[in-house]
């Protein structure tokens, strides 16, 4: 019997049939692949490929006792840089006139953003399957396929590398099977010696304008989204401020363990006129819609009826506003 | 003369005024304005308009670094398309498709007037999609700035 068994199993990988996960291993390898990104030492040049378009770009990336060092130079079309040093950014752009600006990104969250018993959802929202291996970029890598369970998101596709974890390409699929978004090593270099130079900026610095990052967390807002999609679940509120904003935003993010989607809401205030409508770039889906006296704006790597879903459904269920 | 072809789009130029920009266009404002026209058309039939847009086009609408000004909106549905394909070389590249819907998914006329279009507010929603980033687990298994570089019109608005 067990013959028969293993058998079966050896004809079921030739037909390369993806053999389903347990939820534990699911999420102990989506947390790998989030711990590699932030503590493997790499260099290399991906491709990022969305709407038709594809683009070059070449990526640092160091680890040591100081922190995370990475510098993103952008190979296809204008020239640009972005530098991040343990969450200060710093954004060369060039062919944008007035560029070097900074901010101080959030503290990493960590994959998955999530609370615990949204990991133990991970397995309604999607099927999660172990797709064999495949070589990338030179590397041996552990193909992991996240296929959806409704139409609120989309199917994901990892290439993992077998001995870091570290994630070599990543699919976005539609639910007919098109690939909407991706990204992907062309080559890599991981570990080894690491030139420090390479992490310093080759564009000219400019003078510096700041991206206004001040914001206030554990915030309650009153905000809140009323027909949320299953599976999503509130994982932060803030209220932050915008360059060219007079208001402060309430940011609400909801997640359903693989992607986010963001809730701004801010005041229309006197003379701005309210945006209705939705647009796309890639596998992200932004969404406006004026509610009274407030403009609600959705962004999310999910489908359109995700964004809209919970763009309609934003409500003021707090106390009068000061 | 940007702004001009704008406004031309727009029919907010005199007949004379507009004579005196056509015949002077030189080639690559000649060129502009077919793609604009092109824009108008894909705007119209999103269905037909990949196959149709030329590469040219394509390079020339990316290669546009500013944001136009709001006009004042129309209420004619045909000025309203002509209008956002000027205004909006960015939509085409940068969303692939865009379109003015009412909840119902249909086009009212006052809704249209009051709304100002999406990419033309694009810096401001620049913003929101990186800031939204931070926040996306599946960004976090790379890095969250792959969209960010990538994004031609990142910061193109002021």
């Amino acid at each position: 019997m067990r013959a028969v068994v293993f058998l079966l199993f050896c004809f079921s990988s030739a037909a390369r049939a993806a053999i389903p996960l347990q939820q534990q291993d699911s999420i102990d390898l989506l947390k790998k692949i989030s711990a590699a990104a932030h503590q493997v030492t790499y260099q290399g040049t991906f491709i990022f490929q969305r709407d038709g378009r594809i683009e070059s770009t070449r990526i640092y990336h160091l680890v040591d006792q100081s922190g995370e060092h990475e510098r993103l130079v952008r190979l296809d079309g204008p020239a640009r840089e972005i530098i991040c040093n343990d969450g200060q950014m710093a954004f060369y752009y060039p062919d944008q006139k007035a560029m070097m600006m900074e901010r101080h990104a959030v503290a990493r969250k960590g994959f998955p953003a999530l609370l615990p018993d949204q990991l133990q959802t991970l397995s309604e929202n999607y099927q999660v399957e172990d797709d064999g291996h495949e070589r990338l970029a030179g590397y041996e890598s552990r193909v992991l396929l996240l296929t959806p369970k409704d139409a609120f998101r989309y199917g994901h596709k990892l290439w993992i590398d077998q001995a870091t974890d570290l994630l070599l390409k990543a699919a976005m699929i539609s639910g007919d099977d098109e690939v909407i978004e991706q990204f992907a090593f062309t080559y890599v270099r991981i570990g080894g010696n690491f030139d420090r130079n390479l992490l310093k900026p080759t564009l000219p610095v400019m003078a510096p304008r700041m991206l206004d990052s001040r914001r206030q967390e554990e915030f309650r807002s009153g905000w809140e989204v009323d027909n949320l999609p299953p599976g999503f679940k509130k994982i932060a509120e803030m209220k932050r401020l915008f360059r060219g904003k007079a208001y402060p935003v309430t940011h609400l993010v909801y997640s359903d363990g693989i992607v986010a989607v963001s809730v701004f809401i801010e005041p229309l205030g006197p003379g701005s006129r309210p945006m209705e409508g939705v647009a796309k770039q890639g596998a992200v889906n932004l969404y406006a819609h004026p509610e009274k006296q407030y403009q609600i704006t959705v962004v999310g790597e999910t489908p359109e009826i995700t964004v809209k879903q919970i763009g309609d459904s934003v409500v003021f269920k707090g106390r009068e506003r000061d | 003369m940007n702004e001009k072809i704008s406004m031309l789009m727009d029919g907010e130029l005199d007949d004379e005024e507009a004579d005196r920009l056509l015949s002077g266009f030189n080639q690559g404002e000649a060129e502009k304005w077919h793609c604009y026209h092109l824009i108008a058309e894909a705007i119209r039939d999103p269905e037909g308009f990949r196959a149709d847009l030329h590469v040219d086009c394509i390079n020339a609408i990316e290669a546009e670094p500013t944001v136009l000004a709001p006009h004042r909106s129309k209420t004619q549905k045909a000025k309203v398309y002509a209008w956002s394909a000027a205004a909006s070389f960015a939509a085409v590249a940068l969303v692939g498709w865009m379109a003015l819907q009412s909840p119902q998914g249909t086009v009212v006329p006052s809704q249209v007037a009051q709304a100002v279009r999406l990419n033309v507010l694009k810096s401001k929603l620049n913003d929101y999609v990186t800031a939204h980033q931070e926040f996306s687990p599946e960004s976090e298994m790379m890095t969250s700035n792959i969209r960010t570089v990538s994004d031609t019109y990142q910061e193109n608005g002021r």
